[in-house]
């Protein structure tokens, strides 16, 4: 397991660099960032100035070449909107995703799991038809348009939550709820289908007939080992909830990395982008590598060598 | 009460991973001279309990459509960054309500010569630290904005050679070429005078961490992304502060901004979309809601290609564009309103407005069969021509829509129109790159509200090349005649003058002069200003 670990941690570097570098070359291309910068009328030699002083108009692999020096001592540069370092910039906005993220978490697994084991319980009952439904809706809904909905239902004809903003913790409730409508939709259906398969195997049948109660074979025997899919579909979406919901935390005014990644994108600031994505895909890393790590907690059969 | 307890049960549920995430403090800014026990903590959001405004009365909500972008005042060229500038900061002249100028540090001003200016700055104002504001606060502020290439500002102070003090209360200003508009740029955000003292002591990291201010308002602090928070300066050295709060959010989405001021959240909101303009006049709950409209500089305009060879280079062709085109159609039934017709490239209220070229009458050249003469006139067939056009779709108020209208104008005279809809930046892109590829639709602004700054756009050849390829030595002499001369009065007369030729060379075929739509509770009365800077002290509580 130790070796095992080593392995995929150092083969995290490698995939680092290849995303630094598709990014670097990507946002080079989109276009000049003193676009942005200056206003619409300033003249060719107004932005090459402005250019050489950031140093925008050297080759760009020594750009590429320092940018990678500088980070792996940790210095992803400036930004050029904030003129702060882009690492700290993105860190700070790092614990409004994450709660964010975590609530929205709460709230698909308090939805799904109740509702998935019940629909296996109900399969191809009207019950299991109307779950189904909802989760194939709940897919095919776009978040932005979740979102809206949820502000006029919630906020401005009820007046039950916020309409935007952060702050409290009911300004958390209506972009959580966002955001956990589509991950609730996709971990239903996952349960449901282990359940239902795992609920004909033997152990089940023994466990049975040991005449134990219902509930106690489903919710400790089953559903246990209904879980490792679960698990790998919680672990991939993190990483989409920390640095993904670029939509969600527009609409809620929300200030995580979402948001201030798309503010970055529209601004062209090289440096919070590349800092953004970084994160992201640091954050996806070490999230598949925990969820492999967990599925040999809930499966001892399961061993990596 | 049930809704209550719903989204109490529901909000203490998200506590704890409200906890986990850790608290929002970081980023937080603010001047560590402000009062602790000052008003209240600002959090973001509509108080869904709360939403009575009157229960805070004097506290000012605005919903801006982004963040500012920096505490550094002069590396930002941004307007909603400009008000918190002018706000907490301090600048030698501003704009009042009527968009005259008035003395801000400075009491008394006297032009020297062409490249020479002496300012008289007041003996009573202070910065927030307690240091009064001198001539050296002043001579570090104008020395580091014209003389860094990588602040924003530098672009509009670079013509500034030196900086003298002369005396405890003088500061002599010399320009390397003639500057008749300078007044106008110590106006600017960008020239905001900062502690001298503080900085050199502390660095300009510890100033952006923990501003100075000097403005009727104290920057209390500021949540990137999410909002800053302001509180009177008690030791301001003008009117006092009229709000004992303003809190200015960030609100990108302009659905959610509306619905923010439909629910009490915000009292005032920036860039109310067409499609919410019912929503919001409509809305009586509460104080009721209403859309207020502010004239700004901004011209909507196609720009001509008129190089050689180009089918823009004919004059009758020109011309027959402008006749095609039904401005006052496109402000009434697609603006409605929020635009008026005009020919000049400088707005109302602007030094140098031409007011034969403005208006529903003398703005709108619309006479399809005179287009259609010019065009037979010119030996073109129907159908003949044939331009592309570029326009954005989603940057100005209705832009795509007018796009679509203008080429369809274009083509019931016979002129086919190939139209490329791009977004805001690859509009941007094309515009710095100067890939016009005949007819190119975009909006521009005044920055520093003179005549001869727009001006440049069209008489400037370098700035013309490769977007209209305008070069008409006429009006290059005009213009550079204009830019030196220093009576008001007389630079007016050659901004005119440079219009009407410009109106009928065509290099450009001005729509429309736009104006800013704000969404307003009427718990307040607000009177928008041209450059859209929304100033706390000029929203005041409606009778």
């Amino acid at each position: 397991m130790g070796k095992y670990l080593i392995k995929r941690i150092l083969q995290m570097i490698p995939v680092m660099i290849i995303i630094t570098m598709i990014i670097f070359v990507l946002l080079n291309v989109a276009g000049d960032p003193t676009v942005n910068l200056l206003p619409l009328d300033a003249t060719e030699a107004e932005r090459e100035e402005l250019r050489t002083a950031m140093g925008l108009n050297r080759p760009l692999p020594i750009q590429y070449l320092d940018f990678l020096g500088n980070a792996v001592k940790g210095d992803f540069g400036n930004s050029y909107r904030f003129n702060e370092p882009a690492l700290d910039l993105a860190l700070a906005r790092m614990p409004m995703s994450v709660q964010l993220a975590g609530a929205a978490l709460l709230f698909a697994v308090a939805m799904a799991i109740p509702l998935g084991i019940l629909s296996a319980q109900f399969a191809n009952s009207p019950f299991d038809l109307v779950i189904s439904g909802i989760s194939v809706l709940g897919r095919a809904m776009p978040s932005f348009w979740v979102g809206i909905m949820l502000i006029l239902l919630f906020a401005v004809n009820f007046r039950m939550f916020p309409v935007s903003g952060s702050g409290t913790a009911s300004h958390l409730v209506l972009p959580a709820l966002t955001l956990s409508i589509q991950n609730a939709a996709q971990i239903i259906p996952l349960i449901r289908s282990n359940m239902l398969s795992i609920m004909h195997e033997d152990y089940i049948r023994t466990a049975r007939s040991k005449g134990l109660r219902e509930w106690s074979i489903i919710c400790i025997h089953a559903f246990k080992n209904a879980l490792v899919p679960v698990v790998t579909i919680i672990a991939l979406e993190i990483p989409g909830l920390i640095g993904g919901a670029l939509i969600t935390e527009t609409v809620f005014a929300w200030p995580g990395l979402g948001q201030f990644l798309i503010q970055a994108i529209g601004n062209r600031d090289m440096s919070v982008v590349q800092v953004c994505i970084f994160l992201i895909a640091l954050i996806t890393l070490v999230a598949n590598l925990i969820a492999d790590i967990v599925y040999c907690l809930i499966d001892p059969r399961i061993r990596y060598e | 009460m049930r809704k209550t307890s719903i989204s109490k049960a529901l909000a203490a549920a998200l506590a704890c991973t409200m906890l986990l995430g850790g608290c929002k403090g970081s980023g937080q800014t603010g001047p560590s001279n402000v009062p602790a026990e000052s008003g209240t903590a600002a959090q973001g959001g509509s108080d869904a309990s709360a939403a009575s405004a009157g229960e805070e009365s004097k506290t000012l909500k605005i919903g801006a459509a982004s963040d500012i972008i920096t505490l550094d005042p002069h590396d930002q060229n941004q307007t909603n960054t400009g008000d918190l500038f002018k706000s907490i900061g301090s600048q030698l002249f501003v704009r009042d309500l009527d968009f005259q100028l008035q003395g801000g540090l400075c009491t008394e001003y006297e032009q020297v010569d062409d490249l020479t200016w002496t300012f008289k700055i007041r003996d009573d104002a202070k910065f927030s630290n307690g240091d009064p504001i001198t001539v050296e606060d002043v001579k570090w502020s104008l020395d580091r904005v014209s003389s860094d290439e990588s602040l924003v500002g530098y672009i509009y102070f670079k013509y500034i050679s030196d900086v003298e003090i002369l005396d405890d209360s003088t500061v002599k200003i010399t320009t390397e070429s003639p500057r008749p508009d300078m007044l106008s740029l110590l106006c600017m955000s960008s020239s905001t005078i900062l502690p001298s003292k503080y900085i050199e002591a502390n660095g300009m990291e510890a100033y952006i961490k923990e501003p100075v201010c000097s403005g009727p308002y104290l920057l209390k602090e500021w949540i990137p992304d999410d909002h800053y928070t302001l509180i009177p300066n008690p030791d301001y050295y003008g009117e006092p502060a009229s709000w004992e709060e303003v809190i200015v959010r960030a609100i990108p989405e302009s659905s959610t901004r509306v619905s923010e001021l439909l629910t009490g959240g915000v009292d005032l909101i920036y860039n109310v979309p067409v499609n919410e303009w019912d929503r919001v006049s409509g809305n009586t709950e509460g104080y009721g809601t209403s859309l207020v409209y502010g004239e700004t500089s901004r011209i909507m305009l196609v720009l001509l290609r008129m190089t050689d060879g180009w089918v823009c280079k004919d004059p009758l062709v020109r011309e027959a564009i402008e006749c095609a085109i039904d401005k006052n159609a496109i402000c009434d039934t697609l603006l409605l309103g929020a635009g008026t017709p005009t020919r000049s490239r400088i707005g109302s209220s602007v030094v140098g407005f031409n007011d034969d070229l403005f208006g529903k009458e003398k703005g709108d050249m619309y006479d399809p069969e005179r287009a259609k003469q010019l065009l037979a006139q010119g030996g073109y067939s129907e159908g003949q021509i044939e331009v592309n056009m570029t326009a954005s779709s989603g940057r100005y108020l209705m832009d795509a829509e007018m796009a679509q209208m203008i080429a369809a104008y274009l083509e019931a005279v016979g002129i086919k129109v190939n139209l490329e809809l791009v977004d805001a930046t690859v509009l941007s892109n094309m515009f710095s790159g100067k890939e016009n590829k005949d007819l190119f639709m975009i909006g521009l602004s005044d920055g520093q509200y003179d005549g001869c700054y727009p001006l440049a756009q069209f008489c400037d050849p370098i700035r013309t090349e490769g977007q209209s390829d305008y070069d008409n030595p006429e009006i290059v002499e005009l213009y550079q005649q204009a830019r030196v001369e220093r009576e008001p009065e007389k630079r007016a007369e050659l901004s005119r003058q440079i219009q009407a030729i410009a109106s009928e060379d065509r290099p450009q075929i001005c729509i429309a002069q736009m104006k800013a739509i704000f969404g307003v509770s009427n718990r307040v009365t607000f009177n928008p200003r041209m450059d859209t800077n929304i100033l706390p002290d000029e929203v005041s509580l409606a009778k």
